[in-house]
């Protein structure tokens, strides 16, 4: 009887033991951690090229060369000093961390990434339809394109959450562009 | 006595410090934590506490049928009774732990849902100004946000292409996720900032979250899009031990609307 009643409860305390602990940690899986910055994933150079030219050619969506003003060479493109291969065209977020806090709004950015020819523009000041206005107006200045050929570049323009959570990450297109979306 | 007590004692110290800390302690969304957080805190220290107990009444029927084996025929008397008081204190205990579940389910509007845990709801976003509309328009957006998600950062952007971000050590389903809340959160941006905050690079993540290790150790590396991955991969897999979405931190009520139809349309069920 003693030897049931010991078998019964140990039985009993492990069957609940284990429904609990299942129910608290039974659906966990397990993750890999993995340190991701082992090595440069896009190694190319970090430095502005140097081509005199006054004009180079740059991929489009379609895969074709684009003949474009030598936009590196214009005086406001600037190498970004942490991402190797992105070029920032005119406005840029402080580079200088201290910087961020006191530097004035900006109502946009234009990112160029030289290894993949994409051109991100993200706009950060309402109201976004100037932004997006001024960006347009910049970089058709710059690169010295038509509208159409505009439409044709491998390019994002999107705005986040903090300036507008009505529009963000919404791929919004240049204002003139088949599928733009009206903001 | 002293032997149970040291028993107890040898069993709270041989539990790793990290799996006892993440099992109790949220993990708080970039904005900060929340008063669901608080409740989630208590909720696993309640949790946490039945787990011991039950461990603590393990020990204790072996320590009593060990007695009882070794005292003969006197010991079978405390047996029972030691059985049938460990058994209606885990009933009482349970019971309470209920009552206790549901009225802080009640008290941050979680829903009556699985047993022992919190679900955070999301708090409705403001409606958003009217966009006006015109002739020869393509694609027009009115009225409120819509917590439909947005389109992933393209193959062209290296910082947060899904394809870029398995390169980082995110998994599919992760990188599709966060592909999509990196447009949302920073427009795929590595050097964005929120003038408002510390929320810097591609995952606006803060200084006070940032998880980085060698290069990237600290949120000054915030801008270098290797290192706001890493930091942001740090944080989702800090959220796998804890019974809320691994998205937590994009996804948190008022964060980022846009972030959870991103989970939603890449990663359901998260």
């Amino acid at each position: 009887m003693k030897n049931i009643l010991i078998s019964g409860g140990i039985l009993l305390v492990l069957i609940l033991l284990g429904l609990i602990t299942w129910t608290l940690f039974g659906s966990k899986e397990e993750v890999v951690v993995v340190d991701p910055v082992t090595q440069d994933q896009f190694p190319i150079s970090a430095d502005i090229p140097r081509d005199d030219a006054t004009s180079i050619t740059i991929s489009t969506a379609k895969g074709e060369l684009l003949p474009v003003k030598n936009f590196f060479t214009d005086g406001e493109t600037v190498p970004d000093p942490t991402n190797k291969g992105y070029y920032h065209l005119g406005n840029h977020f402080p580079f200088d961390s201290d910087m961020a806090s006191t530097a004035p709004a900006i109502p946009y950015t234009i990112t160029f990434i030289e290894s993949t020819q994409f051109f991100n523009i993200g706009l950060y000041e309402e109201p976004i339809s100037e932004a997006r206005l001024e960006a347009e107006q910049y970089l058709r200045d710059h690169l010295g394109v038509t509208k159409e050929q505009m439409c044709d570049l491998n390019y994002v323009v999107s705005v986040p959450n903090f300036v507008s959570p009505l529009f963000a990450g919404d791929s919004l297109g240049f204002s003139f562009c088949p599928g733009a979306i009206e903001i | 006595m002293l032997f149970r007590a040291f028993l107890v004692g040898v069993t709270l110290w041989a539990l790793p410090g990290g799996v006892v800390y993440a099992a109790i302690v949220p993990q708080c969304p970039l904005a900060g934590c929340r008063l669901c957080d608080v409740v989630t805190l208590a909720n696993n220290v309640i949790a946490f506490a039945i787990q011991l107990s039950v461990i603590v009444a393990v020990l204790s029927i072996v320590i009593v049928g060990f007695k009882s084996i070794t005292s003969g025929e006197s010991g079978a008397g405390e047996l029972q009774h030691t059985l049938v008081s460990i058994v209606m204190g885990i009933v009482i205990m349970l019971s309470g732990w209920l009552v206790i579940d549901t009225i802080l389910k009640v008290l941050v509007g979680s829903r009556i849902g699985p047993w022992h845990e919190i679900e955070c709801v999301d708090t409705p976003v403001a409606t958003q100004p009217h966009v006006k509309t015109s002739p020869g328009v393509i694609a027009v957006k009115t009225g409120a946000v819509s917590g439909v998600a947005g389109v992933q950062c393209p193959p062209g952007n290296t910082a947060c292409s899904p394809e870029a971000l398995q390169s980082f050590g995110y998994t599919a389903a992760q990188a599709n996720v966060m592909s999509c809340i990196a447009m949302s959160e920073s427009a795929g941006n590595p050097n964005a900032r929120n003038s408002g905050s510390s929320a810097c690079g591609t995952f606006q993540v803060i200084r006070g979250s940032w998880k980085g290790s060698g290069d990237c150790g600290s949120h000054s590396a915030c801008t270098n899009a290797q290192c706001n991955a890493q930091a942001a991969l740090g944080l989702i897999q800090g959220r796998s031990n804890s019974r809320g979405s691994i998205y937590g931190d994009w996804t948190c009520p008022g964060c980022n609307l846009k972030a959870q139809a991103c989970v939603d349309k890449y990663d359901p069920g998260r």
